[in-house]
């Protein structure tokens, strides 16, 4: 027989087969509403984002004009605190600095940490102690839940579909008492599981794979981004390579000719250990290795170092004149005491006191990093996560290197501002703030990254096709 | 710490004192350790400042790595997802494997009645769970009287029983469930495969499905938006109270400018200036908090289709790491950020003092802050917490006495052969 007339009848079969189609119906609903989910969360970040640069905008026109009318000899009274004209009545009142992340082209498959870590930050100068998060307001209990993403249906439920439908294929055969007629057939049982495997491999990646793509391009997505190209194909590579992992699981445990029961329990086991236990247990390790410091300790740093700075008082800011020349005091009343000179060195003082503890939180994430991308490969969820939110730029690396250089912006613009809170001359740099700017590239050590990710997965699922393979070279008919 | 307030400006140039508030909401008993809930989500602290009522700070999660997403290992993760799954495992086979091996025949012959064998299947797979349920509920006890304040105790030990009993009547639905289908089902994999069917639609689909539908049926705006919509009606409001304050008192005390005022006008402007952002803050925050109890009540009737929804809720209710405890202790904060800002304005009004320059300035020192009271959360009793997942814990004893029901009409059916 054939292996093309041997598909044939395979394929009729499978055309028969009403829970196949039942379980594929509702993965490809599933995957539906994962896409809609994920393609609304990343519009309402771009909505948010073209919000963001509205406000900043239009905030920045409103001081631009309220500065032209004053000066034009307006009789109207302006404190000194909201003076578009003043470096400080500036920044208060009208500066609305927003620093904001674009969605990458794949963003919409996988939300990884966007919801959780910021993707605009507004950018905060004056002198005064801010301690305003940037976070998303969301439902905790959605974020404790997470979302019903693209990367969710592949992660969770793809495995179950592909196991559901695939860990009797053999077994049922022997227990219906079929297995006799069917290998009465001049058909090797390898190449008729081989071909059933496939036959069903091949519906369930189409949609896999289909779904997900067609939802993109429906929502938007053009081939002619930077690398567009590249990350689609890298995500359509990834996910058949991680489907390929649980097909070959089955096939290697169907080839050992257990029961249907104890296939399912070997292989519902398989999925617990290596979708839910592990990562969980992994969670939970780095945390105990790497732990990072604790927060309330802190705070209670920067407390301290912020009391010490202002117990200094007038020593630092002498101190801290001699480093900055530009922001010698001038003589308006509204600064009597010096006292946003003084501010200003407090925060500086304070920020140097702090540092080395902001210091030890990133050396201790960047550990826990590292070790996952060392022990991703226990767990094909794990690599398969990591792989996703990386290609939808939703991964950690991209968020913390992302507030790294708002923090970078941040210092740039105080530098800028810094001398106007503190001069008597009018303030006019509206057009000269220090832009943000982020580089932001997708090649090099994510391609490689990724490659990685995908020979770890089609590797284990090679290895586990081949001990099937083995397996089904012993007598089937007998045991 | 010092108070300085320099009559020639507004209220940027008054140095007031800044309070980090710990959320302590529960973290300080056992009840956390059994399911630590939405916290690692919520900010762990609050900064309280005047003019403005500040979110939450710190979100564990967002120090956390990526498989935080994959949850903590938690025993509500493990009573949640692990234990139904070890139930359906034992209970699968209870009637199928029986009818495949012919002993159920043989169990008939001797005249036992099938109503007779449902208790004793329950039994049976019931104490295979005590050598591990009874000793966590052991610990859990201790743990509990151990780190709970006396004054507490009563009312946590009613909600470790109640916690218990909802995880006792969640495990129940399982085991029922599972022996009805393997009563019901010709054969012990057809059983396995329905049940952990059942258990990934309902463990795994629906809390997330549910999420995100609540989430498109009551949407909320983005940060961005609500603050911006904070910032600018305060700042209006602020702007509107400084004028109205200045405009009242001059007329009251017939004098041409706030300098010539008897005490230090910014004290009474700062009050005045708080006041007016109270209600403010209170819309804002409200309409988002209406907006996510809509979205959890939602979830919690979600327990139609899925039970875990239902003891997710009750879980967390009972261990105080829910939303409306979240929001108990925001609201909490915030009446006790009321109370510093009240004391110091009243503080600067009283015991300002003019300078040779016609400023008003007064100091603080020790006294002031030490009359200033500590920050005490006071948590809500057990009946609050039930209150807050009724509709969850009722939809829980439905799903049990309907599983009870179907298991016993299931086994009244049984086919032998």
């Amino acid at each position: 027989m054939t292996i093309w007339t041997l598909a044939a009848l395979e394929q009729g079969r499978l055309r028969r087969d009403r829970l196949f189609w039942t379980v594929l119906v509702l993965g490809a609903l599933a995957l539906a509403y994962g896409i809609v989910n994920g393609v609304a969360w990343r519009d309402f970040q771009q909505a948010g984002i073209h919000r963001a640069t509205a406000i900043s905008a239009g905030r920045l026109a409103e001081a631009k004009a309220k500065a032209a009318e004053l000066n034009s000899g307006s009789k109207e009274q302006v404190d000194f605190w909201s003076d578009p004209r003043t470096g400080i009545g500036f920044e208060g009142e009208y500066l609305r600095l927003y620093d904001c992340l674009t969605p990458a082209p794949l963003a919409a498959l996988a939300v990884g940490q966007s919801d959780l870590l910021p993707y605009c930050i507004r950018v905060i100068t004056g002198p005064w102690p801010n301690f305003q998060p940037n976070y998303e307001w969301e439902n905790p209990l959605r974020l404790l839940l997470g979302r019903f993403d693209c990367s969710f249906v592949v992660i969770y439920l793809a495995p179950l579909l592909i196991l559901l439908t695939t860990f009797n294929l053999l077994s049922r055969e022997r227990e219906a008492g079929t297995l006799l007629l069917l290998f009465s057939f001049p058909v090797s049982p390898r190449r008729w599981l081989a071909v059933t495997f496939l036959l069903r491999a091949a519906a369930v990646l189409a949609v896999i794979l289909g779904l997900p793509v067609a939802g993109l391009f429906l929502s938007g997505f053009g081939l002619a981004g930077t690398g567009a190209i590249i990350q689609l194909a890298m995500w359509l590579i990834l996910v058949s390579a991680y489907c390929s992992f649980w097909f070959a699981l089955a096939f290697a445990v169907n080839a050992f000719g257990g029961t249907s029961e104890s296939n399912a329990l070997v292989l519902a086991g398989c999925w617990i250990v290596l979708v839910i236990l592990i990562p969980a247990s992994l969670n939970l390790t780095l945390k105990q290795i790497y732990p990072l410091p604790s927060r309330v300790a802190f705070l209670n740093a920067v407390r301290g170092a912020s009391a010490d700075a202002e117990r200094m008082g007038s020593k630092l800011l002498e101190n801290y004149l001699q480093d900055h020349s530009d922001l010698a005091p001038g003589d308006k009343k509204e600064n009597a005491n010096d006292y946003i000179e003084t501010l200003i060195a407090v925060n500086a003082e304070t920020d140097r006191a702090v540092d080395p503890l902001k210091k030890l939180f990133q050396e201790q994430q960047d550990r826990q990093l590292a070790l996952i991308e060392k022990l991703s490969l226990v767990s094909p969820a794990i690599v398969l996560q990591q792989a996703a939110n990386l290609l939808s730029g939703n991964d950690q690396a991209r968020r913390l290197k992302f507030m790294a250089a708002v923090e970078t912006h941040r210092k740039e613009v105080r530098r800028f501002l810094d001398p106007a809170f503190v001069t008597e001359a009018p303030f006019t740099g509206y057009d000269s703030i220090p832009p943000f700017k982020y580089n932001d590239s997708f090649f090099g050590v994510k391609v490689s990254r990724l490659a990685g990710d995908i020979a770890t997965l089609a590797g284990f699922s090679l290895m586990l096709a081949a001990w099937g393979w083995r397996a089904l070279g012993r007598p089937i008919l007998e045991s | 710490m010092t108070n300085v307030c320099d009559g020639s400006t507004k209220a940027k140039n008054i140095r007031m004192p800044r309070r980090i508030t710990a959320s302590s909401h529960s973290s300080h008993y056992g009840r956390t350790l059994l399911d630590n809930g939405i916290q690692p989500y919520v900010g762990s602290f609050v900064w309280l400042e005047a003019h403005r009522q500040n979110e939450m700070l710190y979100r564990p999660a967002e120090d956390a790595t990526a498989l935080q997403r994959f949850g903590d290992l938690t025993p509500a993760l493990a009573c949640q997802n692990l234990i139904p799954l070890l139930i359906i495992f034992m209970a699968y086979g209870a009637f199928a494997r029986e009818r495949e091996q012919g002993t159920l025949q043989q169990l008939m012959s001797l005249g036992v009645r099938p109503s007779a064998l449902l208790p004793g299947k329950t039994a049976g797979i019931s104490c295979a769970f005590l050598p591990i349920l009874l000793p966590a509920s052991f610990v859990s006890i201790l743990a509990i009287a151990w780190l709970t304040p006396a004054e507490l105790l009563a009312d946590e030990i009613t909600r470790l029983a109640l916690f218990m009993l909802s995880y006792a009547i969640y495990f129940g639905v399982f085991l029922f469930l599972s022996l009805g289908v393997s009563a019901r089902c010709r054969s012990s994999a057809s059983a396995l495969a329905i049940m952990l069917s059942f258990w990934a639609l309902t463990t795994l689909v629906a809390p997330h499905a549910l999420s995100d539908l609540a989430r498109n049926l009551y949407p909320t705006a983005s940060s961005i938006e609500l603050k911006h919509g904070l910032e600018e009606s305060t700042r209006i409001a602020e702007a509107r109270s400084w004028e109205q304050t200045s405009a009242a008192l001059l007329s009251q005390y017939q004098v041409e400018k706030t300098g010539d005022l008897p005490f230090a006008f910014e004290g009474a402007a700062l009050q005045a200036d708080e006041e007016s952002t109270y209600s403010l803050f209170e819309k804002h925050y409200e309409e988002f908090f209406t907006a996510l109890h809509a979205q959890n009540d939602l979830h919690q009737l979600g327990a139609l289709i899925s039970p875990l929804a239902g003891v997710q809720l009750v879980s967390m209710a009972l261990t105080g790491n829910d939303l409306q405890h979240h929001r108990d202790f925001i609201l909490q904060a915030e009446a006790h950020r009321r109370v510093i800002h009240t004391m110091i304005n009243d503080y600067i009004v009283r015991n300002s003092t003019k300078t040779a320059d016609g400023q008003w300035r007064s100091e603080a020192g020790r006294e002031l802050w030490e009359r200033i009271p500590d920050f005490v959360y006071v948590p809500a009793n057990w009946r609050s917490a039930v209150s807050n997942c009724a509709v969850g814990l009722g939809l829980l004893g439905i799903w049990f006495v309907v599983a009870v029901a179907g298991a016993f009409g299931a086994v009244a059916r049984i086919k032998i052969l």
